[in-house]
């Protein structure tokens, strides 16, 4: 489902009754697990408001999109997938969600994720995991699995994700569907519940690059409520679908060596050979500091979280441990009860590495080597375009079957985290459909390059054929 | 970890963990920091990692107040309440 069959439908009959089917589809198709609630009543009252005097010409105008539950819609339960936070209600909008709104999106519902966005396989949610609708039996990817698998499954066109280590494209790659981390700071981060501040971006989740370009105009732009937020125009997309432009393309041999899926290695290579005879010129470069990638991220992203996730503590919201004995038994029983082993994981190497004695052997590497990477990639960037790299090295695998092994979990972000370390916009697109799943590619770009990251997608989507 | 440093690290984290989760956590806990010890051997006195922190002040605006409207929301969220007030227990002799 894309953008387009929404327009045409509500074209033909109404947007009350379009958005009415899409809530009923959902009521009935979602065995994806992929919806934790639904804003049906909002959403229809919206629709009747946009069908009587919305402006039509609004680039979303009715359009249907599903939001990652770790961001504030006001009124509506905000779990983050935590039990700690299953009855809370956002009392305000975040940004993206204004921002939506005034483009003419009607939001349907909040979808199903990792706890506070810690997991690549979305059996990390208190509410049970999601289901890959390209095959009920295996992972949709995570953390942002439930808005992937509500995209995938076409119950709604678009979504909005977060992504701290890939939580947006390793998803998109899993269900075969498009997803963009923008540059940190193009997206407001007011209203996204704060897993690792210095990481966090949010992005969309689509099944055509038009639909990508068409949600990620809608949220971009500075935000006085986030002071990272940044003030720079967007670019003119209108010329990029069909340009003659040839591009200087890196890419990283040396880390598709270690452990990559044979068919992701296969197709990604036919489609950049593909890309060479069209003229487009590509490099091979090599990148020293690969082994450093999943450690720095596993130092850094604890670490934030850690002190981020301090505020749980069931006193002024979340559910809180009655019958205590003191406040230290309140916070720490409470927080027992209402966090998962994954957070809890995360919170214990988080503080572990900031903890005196530690940090210097741990903190403070992982912030050298960050540094390290950043430059390492920007230095590429600045004799390249865009560097291309497969989004994941691993298909996807059965629910239940990783769950114990962790670090093969944590390594299935090897290819997406240098964009969030650096900061940098990266999409993921599917390529061929082998079997259930796609394999996919992820289009790196310099800082706010988004453009470019499209214009290059735009004629890899044309070699694909794209999804139908 | 020795017991100790476990004791300490639940007091930091102010998180109580049962005897068996605590086991299962150690053990994983202990396989991450053995994998992420590669960073150790990063020697690089040149590179100013502090950079980011020190630039902060291009991000400071102006205080002021805004008048927040959803408040009943707010209280809404509240665990426990006492007519309009945020209730917590009461303990004595702490």
């Amino acid at each position: 489902m894309k953008i387009n069959n929404i327009k045409d439908k509500i074209k033909e009959n109404g947007l009350k009754e379009t958005i009415s089917s899409i809530i009923e589809n959902i009521k009935n198709e979602d065995i994806y697990n992929s919806f934790l609630s639904l804003n049906e009543q909002n959403a229809m009252k919206r629709a009747e408001q946009l069908e009587k005097n919305g402006n039509r010409k609004k680039p979303l105008y009715g359009v249907p999109v599903s939001i990652k539950d770790n961001i504030a819609v006001k009124n509506l339960r905000m779990t983050c997938g935590s039990k700690i936070l299953k009855d809370y209600k956002a009392p305000y909008n975040a940004t993206v969600i204004k921002k939506l709104k005034e483009a003419g999106a009607v939001i349907i519902g909040k979808t199903n994720m990792d706890e506070f966005a810690m997991g690549v396989s979305n059996e990390h949610s208190a509410f049970g995991p999601v289901k890959n609708p390209l095959n009920t039996e295996y992972v949709p990817g995570g953390s942002s699995g439930g808005s992937a698998a509500s995209v995938s499954g076409n119950l709604v066109p678009v979504s909005l994700g977060s992504d701290t280590g890939g939580s947006v494209r390793q998803p998109a790659a899993f269900t075969g569907t498009y997803g963009l981390k923008p540059t940190y700071g193009r997206v407001s981060r007011y209203g996204l519940t704060a897993f690792a501040s210095s990481l966090d971006q949010i992005g969309p989740i689509a099944n055509s690059i038009d639909d990508i370009i068409s949600l990620y105009r809608a949220i971009a732009g500075k935000d006085d409520k986030d002071s990272t937020s940044v003030d720079k125009t967007l670019d003119d997309y209108n010329n990029i679908k069909n340009s003659n432009r040839k591009f200087k393309i890196g890419i990283l041999k040396s880390l598709l060596e270690e452990d990559t899926n044979v068919k992701i290695k296969n197709d990604y290579y036919e489609v950049i050979d593909r890309l060479k005879k069209e003229g487009h010129e590509v490099v091979d470069l090599k990148f020293d500091k690969s082994e450093y990638i999943v450690p720095v991220y596993q130092i850094i992203a604890p670490a934030e979280a850690s002190s981020n996730l301090a505020r749980f503590d069931g006193i002024r919201y979340g559910s809180r441990k009655e019958g205590t004995k003191s406040k230290e038994e309140l916070v720490s029983k409470t927080r027992d009860l209402g966090f998962g082993e994954e957070v809890k994981r995360r919170c214990l190497v988080g503080t572990f590495v900031l903890s005196s004695g530690y940090s210097e052997k741990y903190y403070k590497k992982a912030l050298i080597a960050r540094k390290m990477i950043t430059k390492s990639l920007k230095e590429k960037l600045n004799k390249v375009d865009v560097i291309a790299t497969p989004t994941t090295p691993n298909m996807p695998f059965k629910i239940g079957e990783k769950i114990e092994n962790i670090l093969y979990m944590y390594k299935s972000d090897l290819f997406t985290i240098p964009a969030n370390l650096s900061g940098l916009p990266a999409l993921s697109i599917p390529l061929y459909r082998n079997d259930d799943f796609y394999t996919s590619m992820q289009l790196m770009g310099k800082p706010f390059g988004e453009i470019d990251l499209f214009e290059l997608g735009y004629k890899i989507e044309r070699i694909t054929g794209g999804k139908k | 970890m020795n017991e100790d440093a476990v004791k300490k690290m639940k007091k930091l984290i102010s998180i109580s963990l049962e005897k068996e989760e605590e086991k299962r956590l150690m053990k994983d806990f202990n396989k991450i920091i053995d994998y992420v010890d590669k960073i150790s051997e990063i020697e690089d006195d040149n590179i100013d990692y502090l950079e980011n922190s020190r630039e902060l002040n291009k991000l400071h605006h102006e205080d002021s107040v805004e008048v927040f409207e959803n408040t009943e929301e707010i209280k809404k969220n509240f665990p426990k309440k006492l007519d309009d007030y945020l209730a917590v227990p009461k303990y004595i002799g702490e």
